[in-house]
């Protein structure tokens, strides 16, 4: 089965079997099932490469709907995740550099 | 201006697994040295953070750029220094776009609040797989 025909049928699947389909492809590489690793771009792979893209007729909004349960729930999420937060002393000192090269000829 | 119009792309596996995320090519240069990194547009972040490994190949100097303060929220005990970079988005006209240099290996140059979005309009689609960015209206 082709990725295109996965999310295909995933818009027919009932909500357990979604998040079913959302837990085999969030599962650590090694737990993906054979026939969808070829479609998971390696971490600081290049995207664009990933045959996930190059898929036609790809329907972008299931993709999304699934995606969405790929989201760690709230209060969740990893120490190295988002979002990132300033501070005053950050904004300042942004503010600082930017007025400086405003100043540069 | 018409703005640039730019579909989602699908993130490496992370903790969280894969993901669509709205990552915007740019061109990134400083004094000479130039890079063209795919930017994360996040608007839950208040700040531009350049990764400390595309700060390096730009040539900055940790040393002698200024102090930006600690990261807060998930970045917090992170030291940064602040610098501000030359930015060419599209067709666009080139803007400077001011960065913490965090001192950690983030996986991704994020666009936040101060300043990408005070230099650039940006709309997101998700619905439709896309976002849009234009120059700030005058």
């Amino acid at each position: 089965m082709s990725f295109a025909e996965v999310l295909a049928a995933a818009k027919e699947l009932t909500a357990d079997e979604q998040r079913e389909l959302a837990r085999e492809l969030t599962a650590p590489p090694d737990d993906i099932p054979e026939h969808l690793r070829p479609f998971i771009p390696q971490p600081g792979a290049e995207v664009a490469m990933s045959p996930f893209l190059q898929v036609e007729g790809v329907d972008w909004n299931a993709v999304g709907q699934i995606a969405d349960q790929f989201l760690p729930p709230p209060g969740t999420v990893p120490e190295m995740n988002w979002p990132i937060e300033a501070s005053a002393e950050n904004i300042a000192a942004l503010k600082r550099v930017l007025a400086e090269a405003d100043a540069r000829p | 201006m018409n703005p640039l119009v730019t579909p989602y792309t699908l993130g490496a596996i992370g903790p969280g697994g894969p993901a669509l995320l709205p990552l915007l090519p740019l061109r990134l240069s400083y004094f000479g040295r130039t890079l063209v990194p795919d930017g994360l547009v996040d608007s839950g972040a208040s700040v531009n953070v350049l990764p400390f490994t595309l700060g390096q190949q730009l040539g900055l100097d940790w040393d002698k750029l200024s102090d930006g303060g600690p990261l807060g929220g998930a970045l917090s005990t992170v030291s940064t220094r602040a610098v501000v970079l030359t930015a060419d988005v599209g067709t666009f006209p080139r803007v400077r776009l001011a960065f913490l240099w965090a001192q950690v290996p983030l996986p991704r140059l994020i666009l936040g609040q101060f300043n990408f979005f005070l230099e650039f309009d940006v709309s997101f689609f998700a619905t439709r797989s896309q976002f849009t960015v234009a120059p700030r209206t005058p």
